[in-house]
């Protein structure tokens, strides 16, 4: 069985604002769940990107200010132990580059009723992985067939909603609901929008 | 002979303005006296030829001056000799000053000089205080009459204080005169007993000292240290290190039997002599009448009385053995000397009560009599208790109110304001109703506009139809 890649998708990086805790950094992506943040892209200083890091791991806010004059200041908040840190130093000049990810993104849980989130870079690859996840989540085959219609249920279901996201990224969350999923594929069994592959 | 004694304000080193002729910048001290503009002038008119200014700048208050040592001093004060030509002069001053600091010693006494003087013009006017807060609020305002007062000049000359010391003639260094049937100097136990003069102005005094100056733990005095230090008027002075007592001229008894003096036995007093003293003294006591009614009555009720709906509280009762009448005393005035109190004249079968004044001086020792035993208590208990000795009359005949009923008449007057009270606030309330409903009717209608206007702000909500199958995330 050959291994078949497809080729990597960038994430979208606009400049979203400035953040000032210690000195200041730049923001280039961001989305929140709620109140809850989910994907932070921050570049800067290491001490203004690690203190950013911090006052977050410690469960206080801080706040985006966009550079446009009228517009209101994004406010990031999150639960503690929440966010996974992934930072490198962009080597020539001396800034590093953070970011952090919510860690349902990262491993989700099928066992229990969850949530966890998806990058829309490329649909296909996007719908792919959402496709695995259920695969994962329910006691039931997943064709690959069925993905597409799956996501379209899944939207009007309210099991897959897109995140409020800045600077270009486009998140969406996916509620790990078995139950809900079974139903799901169970009616469109017995409608007739999904086929066993013959 | 007429002494003044002109108050000088300072006694110190001055600095000069005189030119000097060493080339030091710093000027040159000069010791003299601060003192006001018109005892500056007084003493210039009287010992000009004594006085020296000293230059100063800049102060204008006072004038600095040097002054001979031949002008007589005593405390803060120059004692100067005048004659009776010169105190026109200096009346002429003083008539232009409040209260200036010159006194005249005339007939054995201090006397103030002619000089102005407050007083009061006998004309009222108002004074407004407004009472307010920072934001221009007032809250209270209130209107005194005051009397105007007025400045004038006293011309006559009267007696004062003065400087606060007599004057005696100036005398030479001689020994003060010491307490008769004492001698000056008493030496015993190791320590002196000794009566002083005192240094410039001081009193002489008597000094209890160690014989020879030795240390602490040899010392006669410190070992008597506590009944020493228990005298009173007695202090430790640690210059000379002595004890030294201003109590009086003769010294306390406890030092004399510290030092060991017994004293001259003084010739003892024939017992037939003192019993007859003691007998003239007990019949002059005895003599002395008793006052109808005691100045301790007066001072323990004095500015107690009140009226209490009826039945104010007596504290003192009168018996008229021939006219039969109690009197009830519920307010004294020693001023006016009257008594204001109710009456109560007893008849055969009946009882008269009333309220009236009786002047103090109308009332002859002999026939009233004071209840010893009576204590302030309210006048119906007062009328009850002399109603059950003479049994003739019954206490409500007299229309005085139990002490129940004044407190139930002082529950209702209290209760009437309440009420009207509650009466003027609901008033006030249906008044402002209207009101109120028109702010809650504008509350709500800005809530309304509030809720449109965030619904009207909000964007379209997604439509709920399906997206396509082949782009589901579209």
């Amino acid at each position: 069985m050959s291994h078949q890649t497809s080729p990597k998708s960038m994430i979208t990086q606009t400049y979203v604002g400035q953040i000032t805790v210690v000195g200041e950094c730049f923001c280039y992506g961001c989305a929140l769940d709620g109140q809850q943040l989910v994907y932070l892209d921050v570049a800067g200083p290491a001490t203004s990107v690690e203190a950013v890091w911090a006052k977050l791991a410690q469960g206080k806010e801080c706040s985006i200010i966009p550079p446009e004059h009228d517009a209101q200041k994004i406010i990031l908040r999150t639960a503690e132990g929440q966010l996974k840190r992934l930072q490198r130093k962009v080597e020539g000049i001396g800034i590093h580059h953070l970011l952090l990810i919510h860690q349902d993104l990262l491993t989700p849980t099928y066992a229990e009723l969850s949530t966890t989130y998806l990058f829309l870079v490329d649909k296909s690859q996007t719908t792919a992985k959402l496709g695995s996840h259920i695969q994962q989540l329910v006691d039931i085959a997943v064709f690959p067939e069925w993905y597409a219609y799956l996501v379209q249920q899944g939207r009007v279901e309210g099991l897959i909603t897109p995140l409020a996201c800045y600077g270009g990224t486009s998140l969406w969350k996916i509620i790990l609901d078995k139950t809900a999923w079974q139903r799901v594929i169970c009616r469109g069994v017995s409608q007739g929008h999904l086929h066993l592959p013959a | 002979m007429l002494y003044i004694a002109l108050r000088f304000h300072e006694k110190g080193r001055y600095e000069s303005h005189t030119p000097t002729e060493t080339a030091s910048r710093r000027k040159p001290k000069v010791s003299g006296y601060q003192l006001v503009k018109p005892n500056y002038r007084i003493l210039k008119l009287l010992v000009g030829d004594h006085v020296s200014d000293i230059p100063r700048s800049r102060i204008v208050e006072y004038h600095y001056v040097t002054v001979a040592d031949s002008v007589r001093q005593q405390g803060h004060y120059f004692i100067l000799p005048v004659i009776d030509s010169q105190l026109a002069e200096i009346e002429a001053i003083t008539k232009l000053e409040r209260q200036p600091p010159v006194h005249l010693w005339r007939d054995d006494q201090w006397w103030s000089f002619p000089q102005l003087e407050m007083y009061n013009t006998g004309e009222m006017t108002t004074m407004r205080t407004t009472i307010g807060d920072l934001f221009g609020n007032v809250h209270e305002v209130r209107e005194h009459q005051i009397e105007k007062t007025g400045l004038r000049i006293r011309p006559t000359y009267e007696p004062s204080k003065g400087p606060g010391f007599e004057l005696t003639r100036p005398t030479a260094n001689r020994a003060p005169d010491a307490p008769a049937n004492l001698p000056t100097l008493i030496t015993g136990n190791g320590m002196v007993l000794e009566w002083k003069r005192g240094y410039e102005d001081k009193q002489p005094c008597w000094w209890l000292r160690d014989e020879q100056r030795v240390s602490k733990a040899q010392s006669a005095t410190y070992r008597h240290y506590a009944t020493l230090k228990a005298t009173p008027h007695a202090r430790w002075s640690k210059g000379f290190a002595a004890w030294y007592y201003t109590g009086g001229s003769r010294p306390p008894q406890k030092w004399l039997e510290l030092v060991g003096y017994s004293g001259v036995v003084s010739p003892a007093m024939p017992p037939e002599l003192s019993q007859q003293i003691e007998a003239v003294l007990a019949a002059d006591d005895a003599a002395e009448k008793e006052p109808l009614i005691p100045l301790s009555l007066y001072d323990t009720h004095a500015g107690r009385y009140d009226w209490n709906y009826g039945n104010p509280e007596v504290w003192c009762k009168l018996a008229h053995d021939e006219a039969g009448w109690l009197f009830f005393i519920a307010n004294a005035s020693l001023t006016e000397r009257s008594l204001y109190g109710y009456q109560l004249t007893l008849g055969e079968n009946t009882a008269v009560g009333e309220w009236l004044t009786l002047a103090l001086d109308d009332l002859s020792a002999d026939s009233v009599q004071r209840d010893p035993q009576f204590t302030r208590q309210s006048l119906r208990h007062a009328i009850e208790q002399a109603a059950t000795k003479v049994k003739t009359f019954l206490p409500d005949e007299l229309g005085i109110p139990t002490d129940a009923d004044c407190r139930r008449r002082a529950f209702e007057a209290r209760h009437q304001t309440y009420l009207a009270e509650r009466e003027r606030q609901r008033e006030l309330e249906a008044m402002m109703k209207p009101y109120h409903a028109f702010q809650a009717m504008l509350n709500l209608r800005q809530a309304f506009e509030e809720g449109l206007h965030h619904l009207t702000g909000c964007k379209a909500l997604p439509t709920q139809s399906p997206p396509p199958l082949d782009d589901p995330w579209s």
